[in-house]
């Protein structure tokens, strides 16, 4: 009776996928609805539906109410944006944090109907996901697509290739990551330490960029627990502190206002510490985004997390003052 | 019924995509949100569907397979009493809110059977599911019709009842991964009782 519920069961699990598999196909035709579901519907229409590489697509977000339908039209601004976009594809060769603002202020009908857009060039084929980020009434909120150009095979992408890096070179730049603890643990704050030079002279003009030294896409290599964390700064240890010192204290609404007012720079180089928590153990891939004389560039590394036990290392030395 | 087990097989069955969010104000930003309720208890079937619930649990050949098809009964269960009182019908919700309590305390019981070595792992992904339940409820109370609502204090405080009990035999690094959230939901309730005291 028990083996014959396990077999039903995995028959329902391959039949779902197989469904599942279905839907993705169906919604290939019309927009797209981001996951997880919840109280806001924000649905992607993609044109053309299936991208070409290497051609410009449009992307058209519209983020409604998911009862009424109304248009949210009053998202908080964050890091000086209403959305933030990140399209990453599934092997992580490429990266972008997009914006409807970064090309031109936006139009008051596509604010009023919830609407953001933005031309995307796919660089090249395959599955990228696309991972949306807004805050309204002080929560924050995610919504998650996937997405295959033209020409992509179907079927789940294959995981990332493991190519650990604590030194990258861009242009005429490197940049070094240390982290302390120097393995960080799963479930356990750690911080990342983000170092850059220019033709091996340390980087001292580093401009902020959408009110932060520094922005950290974070993606675990499947795909799974996605993060965006920023510089760690004096004043966000001050409040840390405060919050652990008296449970109770914190105010969400405290933490989007510090996020959302003008940024004053910290560091200016070469050294910008960074705070996150890795959810589970496992091999990370982190894009940091930065601006070196007022120049975005994207530094990626991987970064190996292990599993908690008891008498794991994960004693942070920090290197933010005050910290 | 079948559906949903399939559903909840199928969601099993998937990758999770936990994402955290934009900074430190993200603990249940991309969190799986109230599943779509079906059945209420204003439908003449919504018994014989719970009766049909208590075979699927007897069928269950592990701890572990009843605990997860509890965890995705009291979610349906939530599902229906925020349904019923966004249409203004409390009343009608008490036995969905009765229900989910009571698969909360299945959960808790049958963690106790779950083999030594796999239960923290069980007991603090509930207590995760606890918080994110109480979140959920919190967010949504603020949209619900004001004097219906109150009804789903009983639901928080069912949940929040289990958490602490789940919550305390934890060590203190489980305990403390749980803080950030912990303080989210805190300030979630916070903000739903403020907007009935406010009236708004």
């Amino acid at each position: 009776m028990k083996r014959g519920l396990s077999r039903l069961g995995r028959g329902l699990l391959l039949a779902g996928s197989l469904l599942l598999a279905g839907c993705e196909q169906r919604g290939a035709e019309g927009p797209r609805e981001g996951s997880p579901p919840g109280p806001y519907r924000l649905t992607l229409e993609i044109s053309p539906p299936e991208p070409v590489p290497g051609q410009a697509a449009e992307l058209v977000f519209t983020l409604t109410q998911a009862d009424s339908g109304a248009p949210v039209q009053d998202l908080q601004i964050v890091h000086e944006r209403a959305l933030h976009t990140f399209i990453v594809a599934s092997d992580f060769s490429s990266f972008a944090h997009l914006h409807q603002e970064d090309l031109a202020p936006r139009p008051a009908a596509d604010a009023a109907s919830g609407v953001f857009r933005f031309p995307y060039v796919f660089p090249a084929m395959g599955t990228y996901r696309i991972l949306n980020e807004f805050t309204h009434r002080d929560r924050s909120w995610v919504k998650h697509f996937e997405i295959r150009t033209q020409g992509a095979a179907a079927g789940p992408p294959p995981e990332a290739a493991v190519k650990l890096s604590r030194t990258v070179a861009v242009d005429d730049f490197e940049a070094r990551l240390s982290t302390s603890p120097a393995l960080p643990v799963a479930g356990h704050e750690a911080e990342l330490v983000l170092e850059l030079t220019r033709a091996g002279q340390p980087v001292n003009d580093l401009e902020l960029l959408l009110g932060a030294e520094v922005h950290v896409a974070v993606w675990r290599l499947d795909g799974a627990h996605f993060g965006h964390t920023h510089s760690y700064t004096p004043e966000m240890a001050a409040m840390m502190r405060d919050m652990a010192a008296h449970p109770g204290s914190h105010s969400a609404a405290m933490m989007i206002e510090m996020m959302s007012r003008p940024a004053k720079l910290v560091y200016p180089g070469p050294v910008i510490p960074i705070r996150h928590t890795f959810p589970e153990a496992g091999i990370y891939q982190l894009f940091m985004q930065c601006a070196p004389g007022g120049e975005p560039r994207v530094f990626p590394f991987q970064v190996e997390v292990l599993p908690w036990k008891e008498g794991a290392d994960v004693e942070l030395r920090s290197e933010v003052p005050g910290a | 019924m079948m559906r949903r087990l399939a559903a909840t097989l199928l969601l099993a069955g998937l990758p999770l995509i936990a994402q955290a969010g934009h900074g430190l104000i993200n603990s249940f930003a991309g969190i799986e949100w109230l599943p779509e309720p079906g059945m209420t208890p204003r439908d003449f079937g919504w018994r014989a569907d719970c009766w049909m619930e208590e075979l699927q649990v007897l069928a269950a050949s592990t701890p572990e397979d009843i605990v997860a098809l509890r965890q995705a009964q009291a979610m349906e269960r939530l599902a229906e009493a925020v349904r019923l009182v966004k249409d203004d019908e409390a009343s009608a919700a008490q036995p969905a809110i009765a229900a989910y309590a009571a698969r909360l305390e299945d959960i808790a019981a049958t963690m106790e059977d779950i083999a030594s070595e796999a239960r923290t792992a069980a007991r603090l992904a509930f207590a995760a599911r606890l918080l994110e339940a109480q979140y959920i409820v919190s967010t949504e109370y603020l949209d619900l019709p004001r004097t219906a609502r109150t009804a789903l204090a009983q639901a928080v405080e069912a949940a929040r009842a289990a958490y602490l009990v789940q919550r305390a035999p934890l060590s203190r690094h489980d305990q403390e991964s749980l803080f950030f959230r912990e303080e989210e939901v805190r300030w979630s309730w916070e903000q739903a009782q403020a907007a009935d005291a406010q009236g708004l």
